[in-house]
C-alpha cells in the first residue's frame, strides 16, 4: 500500500493529501452521521494530524456537539458542502494528535476495510457488518 | 401512500413528501460516495410536486454514475446531503434516507452500480442487485 493518499470534495474545490498509513478505519452509525451523510453510516479513516494536508482550497470550519457529548469541528467545502475531515483531536497515545477523514472522499477507496463499527444501536437493520469485526453499541470511553 | 418527513443535521432545512411505498435504492456509484463521504447513498425517488421543502438548500451540479448531469442539494450550514435531481428523471427528486426522521421506514429494494461497491459492503435482503443501472 502506498503511503501517499489523496482525496477531495465532490466539486473539486477542496483537495487533500495524506502522507502516512491510516491508524484505523471505522464506520459510525450514530444518528448525526446518518443525517449528515444522508447514508446509513459514515465511513472514516483515522490518520496522524501531521500526515494530513489540505493541498487546494479553503475549508469552512464548523463546530457541533456530537451524540457522545464531545465538540467536533468539521472541515467542509463551502461550494459543495462536502465534509472532508474533522479538525485535529487528541489521539489515544500521550501528545498524539489525530484527524478523522471522511473516507468516501478518498480518490482510491478500494483498499479500505473498516474493522470497527460504532453506535450500532442506531444502525439500519439492512446493513450487514462483516463477521468478526469489533462492534460497539455506542462509543467506548 | 406514505408520508416522509425529514431534514438536515442542524434543522435549517426540513421537508415533507408523499411517496407510494418508500422503498430505497442503494447506489454505490463513485459520485454518490463523494456526495455522502460514505460507502454508498440510500435514496428514495418521489415526484417533485409531492415534496415540500422549507429552508434554503444550496445546489451544485455533478456527473452521476449514469454519465449524465445530476443536481446535488445540501444544507449550506453543516453540509448535510439532502436530495438530488438526476437529468435522467425529469419531474422527480431523490431524497437521502439518512436525512429521514424515520430512516428505518425505507428498506432497500435494489442495489445499483454494484460494480463500484466497496468489497466489504453488504446489504441484506433478497433484492435485485445491478452491476450498473437497470434498463
Amino acid at each position: 500500500m502506498t503511503l501517499s493518499m489523496t482525496g477531495g470534495c465532490q466539486c473539486g474545490a477542496l483537495r487533500y493529501e495524506i502522507s502516512e498509513a491510516p491508524l484505523a478505519t471505522y464506520t459510525c452509525h450514530c444518528t448525526e452521521c446518518q443525517r449528515t451523510t444522508g447514508s446509513a453510516f459514515s465511513l472514516a479513516i483515522v490518520v496522524p494530524d501531521r500526515a494530513f494536508r489540505v493541498s487546494k482550497g479553503e475549508p469552512r470550519l464548523v463546530e457541533r456537539s456530537a451524540d457522545s457529548g464531545r465538540t467536533v469541528t468539521r472541515w467542509i467545502c463551502p461550494e459543495c458542502g462536502g465534509w472532508i475531515a474533522s479538525g485535529p483531536q487528541p489521539g489515544r497515545a500521550p501528545g498524539e494528535m489525530i484527524r478523522r477523514v471522511r473516507a468516501g472522499t478518498l480518490d482510491d477507496r478500494s483498499s479500505l476495510r473498516p474493522t470497527t463499527h460504532f453506535w450500532t444501536r442506531s444502525k439500519q437493520p439492512w446493513v450487514v457488518l462483516p463477521e468478526g469485526d469489533e462492534i460497539y453499541e455506542t462509543q467506548p470511553g | 401512500m406514505a408520508t416522509i418527513t425529514g431534514g438536515c443535521l442542524c434543522g435549517a432545512v426540513r421537508y415533507r413528501a408523499e411517496a407510494d411505498a418508500p422503498s430505497a435504492t442503494v447506489c454505490h456509484c463513485r459520485d454518490c460516495q463523494k456526495f455522502t463521504g460514505s460507502a454508498f447513498a440510500a435514496l428514495v425517488l418521489v415526484p417533485k410536486n409531492r415534496v415540500t421543502i422549507e429552508g434554503t438548500l444550496k445546489t451544485f451540479s455533478s456527473i452521476g454514475g449514469s454519465g449524465k448531469p445530476i443536481l446535488r442539494h445540501f444544507c449550506p450550514e453543516y453540509g448535510s446531503s439532502i436530495a438530488e435531481e438526476p437529468g435522467t428523471r425529469p419531474g422527480m427528486i431523490i431524497l437521502t434516507v439518512g436525512t429521514f426522521d424515520e430512516p428505518e421506514a425505507a428498506s432497500p429494494a435494489r442495489e445499483i452500480f454494484r460494480d463500484d461497491a466497496l468489497a466489504w459492503v453488504s446489504v441484506a435482503g433478497d433484492i435485485p442487485r445491478f452491476a450498473k443501472r437497470p434498463g
